[in-house]
C-alpha cells in the first residue's frame, strides 16, 4: 500500500489500527506531512472543480435532448442510416459502459441495449423503462419514483446524481435528502432538479408540468427558471417558457383548465372556480368539496350573448359529470334544441346534433354509475360522432352533413334554453366547447390531468 | 483601519483551505461547509478582535473548535487522538498563505484539466472522492476488479497532475 493509499484511507475514514500506525510513522517526516496537507487540498479541489465540470455537462443535456429530437424529426432517414452505421459501436459501448445496480422496482419492463429483457428488479444506467401499470422504483438510498401507467423513462445516471429523462407519462418523486448528489428529471421542455423533496413531473403532449408536495425544486429551461416550493406548480413548454400555475393546486380540474385556456380553439368554457362563474345562474348553486368546485344537482347556467356563437365543421364538447338520478335527454351542455347537444339519456352518454328540425341522436352503450365522477367528451365532425368516457373511446357512429349552426339560442350548462323543464340530475364539474376535433391522445391527457391528485385511482 | 467587511472578505478567501482542514476531522464535505460557515459567522461577530496578520491562524482555530462541536453533537467517531494531533500539527504548519496561492492557481487550471477527462474517469474521480464510494463499489460500476479501479484512479490522478504541470499549475 502506497502512502497515497494511506492518505486516501485517512480522508475516507477507513483506516484500521495497523494502517493508522503505518500512517503515523510516515507522517513523522515533515516533508510527507506537507505532502499530505497538499494532497488533502487537492482532493478538495477534485470534488469542487469536478462538480462544476459535471454541472456544465448537465446544463448541456436539455439542449442535447432537444437537438436530438429535432434531428429525429428533420432527418429521419439519416438517423436510421446513422443508427445502422454506429449500431455495432453502440452495442460495444454499452457492453463496456459503466453500470451500477442501485435500484429495484416492480411492474416495469426494461429495454437494455435496445432489447426488451422483461421485468427486472435491478436496473442500470442507460436502461429504458416502460410501465403498463402504476409502478414504484426504489433507489438504494430510499428515494422513491412512482410512475403512472404508460410511462417511458430512461435512467441516464445513477452513480452521483440520479438523472432521469421522461419521454412520456408521469413520475412522482419522493427524494431522500442526500449530502451529495441531486435528482434531476429531464424532459424535452425543462429540467426539474431537487435535493430532498417530493414532487411530480408530467410529460404531456405539449409540455411538462411539475407539482411540488414537499421541499423545493428548481424548474428551468432555456427560457427561464423558477424555484417551486410546497403546494406550487408550474408548466413549461417551448412556446410559453415557464408558467406558474394557480396555487395551490388542489382541485382535480385546476390543471386541465390552465392548459385548456391556452387552446386557441376554445370557444366556450364553464369552470366554477372558487364558486364563481361567468354565466347567469338561473337555478341551483355552486358548491365546493375536496375534489373542487362544481355546479350543484339540478342547476341551470345560462351564457348570455352566446346566441350568435358559430362553430366550424368539427367540434368537441367535454364535461366532468356526476349522475345522481336518471332521466331522458338530460342536458349537460346545449345550444338550444337544434345545434349541438351533450346529454345523458337514461344514464347513457347521448350526443345530439340537428338542423332543419331533424335532430339526430346517438347513444353510447355504456351505463354510467350514479355518484361517480366521469369525464365525457363528444366529438361531432362531418363524418362521425365519437364519444369518450374517461379518456377512452366508447362509441363511434357515422353521420352525414350535420348542421351545427342552425340555431340562435344561447348556450346552457345543465339545461336547454328551448326546453325549460329539462335539467341534468347530477353535478357538473366543468363544461367546454372546442372548435375542432380533439385527438384521442389529447382527450386521454385531459383525463389524466383531471385525475391529477388521484394517481392511484 | 480594517472594517468588518475587509476582515470577512479576507476570511472568505480561505474557504477551500478551511474546508479541507475541517474535512480531516469530519470526513464529510457538507459538515465541513457547516463548520467553516460557523467560523465565518464567528469572525463577523468578533472581527474587531482579529489580528489581520494572523487571520488564517484564527480561522483555523475556530474551524477546528466548530468541527469538534459537530463531532460531539452528532456522536461522530474520530480517528485515534495521536494521529489526529499529528495531522493537525501538519495542517497548522503548512496550511498557510503559500499553499493558498498555490491552491488558487491550481484551482483555475484543474477545472480545465478535469473537463478534458473522459466522462467515465471524471465519474470515477467524483465517485471516489466526493461520493466516497469504495473501490469495491466502483468496481461493480465499471465491471472491473477493485485492483483495476485503484490503477485507473491512480492513472487518472497522474493524468491530472501531468495536465496541471503542463498548464503551469
Amino acid at each position: 500500500m502506497t502512502k497515497y493509499d494511506l492518505f486516501d484511507k485517512f480522508l475516507r475514514g477507513e483506516l484500521d489500527d495497523e494502517e493508522t500506525d503505518r500512517l503515523m510513522e510516515i507522517l513523522e517526516d515533515e516533508e510527507t506531512g506537507k505532502e499530505f496537507v497538499e494532497y488533502s487540498l487537492e482532493t478538495k479541489l477534485f470534488v469542487e472543480c469536478g462538480k462544476k465540470v459535471r454541472s456544465k455537462d448537465a446544463a448541456g443535456k436539455i439542449e442535447k435532448f432537444k437537438n436530438k429530437k429535432q434531428r429525429k424529426s428533420f432527418l429521419p432517414v439519416l438517423a436510421v442510416a446513422a443508427a445502422l452505421v454506429v449500431g455495432f459501436f453502440t452495442l460495444f459501448y454499452f457492453n463496456q459502459k459503466n453500470k451500477i445496480m442501485l435500484v429495484s422496482g416492480s411492474n416495469v419492463k426494461v429495454i437494455r441495449n435496445g432489447s426488451e429483457i422483461g421485468s427486472e428488479n435491478v436496473f442500470k444506467e442507460g436502461d429504458v423503462l416502460r410501465t403498463s401499470e402504476v409502478s414504484e422504483i426504489t433507489f438504494e438510498d430510499g428515494s422513491l419514483l412512482k410512475t403512472d401507467k404508460n410511462t417511458e423513462l430512461k435512467i441516464q445516471e445513477l452513480i452521483l446524481n440520479k438523472v432521469i429523462t421522461i419521454k412520456e407519462g408521469r413520475v412522482s418523486v419522493k427524494a431522500v435528502h442526500q449530502e451529495l448528489g441531486v435528482i434531476k428529471i429531464i424532459t424535452s421542455d425543462a429540467v426539474t432538479e431537487v435535493i430532498g423533496t417530493e414532487f411530480t413531473v408530467d410529460k404531456t403532449l405539449k409540455g411538462t408540468l411539475v407539482s411540488v408536495e414537499q421541499g423545493t425544486v428548481k424548474f428551468s429551461n432555456d427560457k427561464g427558471e423558477m424555484n417551486l416550493t410546497k403546494g406550487m406548480a408550474a408548466y413549461a413548454d417551448s412556446v410559453n417558457g415557464i408558467i406558474s400555475l394557480k396555487q395551490p393546486v388542489k382541485s382535480k380540474w385546476d390543471l386541465s383548465r390552465e392548459l385548456l385556456k391556452k387552446d386557441k380553439d376554445l370557444l366556450f368554457y364553464a369552470g366554477f372556480e372558487n364558486g364563481k362563474h361567468s354565466g347567469k345562474l338561473l337555478q341551483g348553486q355552486i358548491l365546493s368539496d375536496s375534489e373542487g368546485n362544481y355546479f350543484l344537482n339540478n342547476g341551470r347556467l345560462l351564457y348570455e350573448n352566446s346566441e350568435d356563437l358559430r362553430v366550424g365543421e368539427e367540434i368537441t364538447m367535454f364535461s366532468w359529470i356526476r349522475c345522481l338520478g336518471a332521466g331522458g335527454h338530460c342536458p349537460v351542455l346545449t345550444k338550444g334544441d337544434q345545434s349541438w347537444r351533450m346529454q345523458i339519456n337514461i344514464d347513457k352518454p347521448h350526443v345530439g346534433y340537428g338542423g332543419n328540425n331533424k335532430i339526430n341522436f346517438h347513444d353510447a352503450h355504456i351505463t354510467l354509475e350514479h355518484q361517480k365522477w366521469y369525464l365525457l367528451h363528444q366529438v361531432i365532425t362531418e363524418k362521425y360522432t365519437k364519444m369518450y368516457l374517461n379518456g377512452k373511446l366508447i362509441s363511434e357512429t357515422p353521420i352525414r352533413n350535420p348542421e351545427l349552426n342552425d340555431n340562435t339560442k344561447p348556450i346552457m350548462v345543465g339545461g336547454n334554453s328551448e326546453k325549460e323543464g329539462f335539467f341534468f340530475p347530477g353535478d357538473i364539474g366543468e363544461a367546454g366547447l372546442l372548435n375542432r376535433e380533439m385527438s384521442p391522445e389529447e382527450i386521454s391527457e385531459m383525463f389524466e390531468f383531471g385525475k391529477f391528485n388521484n394517481l392511484n385511482e | 483601519m480594517n472594517t468588518r467587511e475587509d476582515i470577512l472578505r479576507r476570511a472568505f478567501k480561505y474557504q477551500d483551505l478551511l474546508e479541507t482542514y475541517a474535512y480531516t476531522w469530519l470526513n464529510d464535505w457538507n459538515l465541513c461547509k457547516d463548520a467553516v460557515q460557523e467560523a465565518f459567522i464567528h469572525a463577523s461577530e468578533q472581527w474587531q478582535q482579529i489580528d489581520e496578520e494572523r487571520i488564517l491562524q484564527w480561522l483555523k482555530t475556530v474551524t477546528k473548535r466548530r468541527a469538534i462541536d459537530i463531532i460531539r453533537k452528532r456522536n461522530k467517531m474520530v480517528l485515534r487522538e495521536d494521529l489526529m494531533n499529528l495531522v493537525d500539527s501538519h495542517f497548522q504548519n503548512y496550511l498557510d498563505e503559500e499553499l493558498f496561492e498555490k491552491n488558487k492557481h491550481m484551482r483555475k487550471n484543474l477545472q480545465k484539466c478535469l473537463s478534458k477527462l473522459k466522462p467515465e474517469n471524471l465519474k470515477l474521480i467524483l465517485g471516489f472522492y466526493d461520493k466516497k464510494l469504495s473501490t469495491d463499489k466502483l468496481a461493480e460500476v465499471i465491471n472491473k476488479s477493485p485492483n483495476a479501479v485503484r490503477i485507473l484512479l491512480h492513472r487518472t490522478r497522474a493524468q491530472l497532475k501531468k495536465c496541471l504541470s503542463q498548464a503551469g499549475g
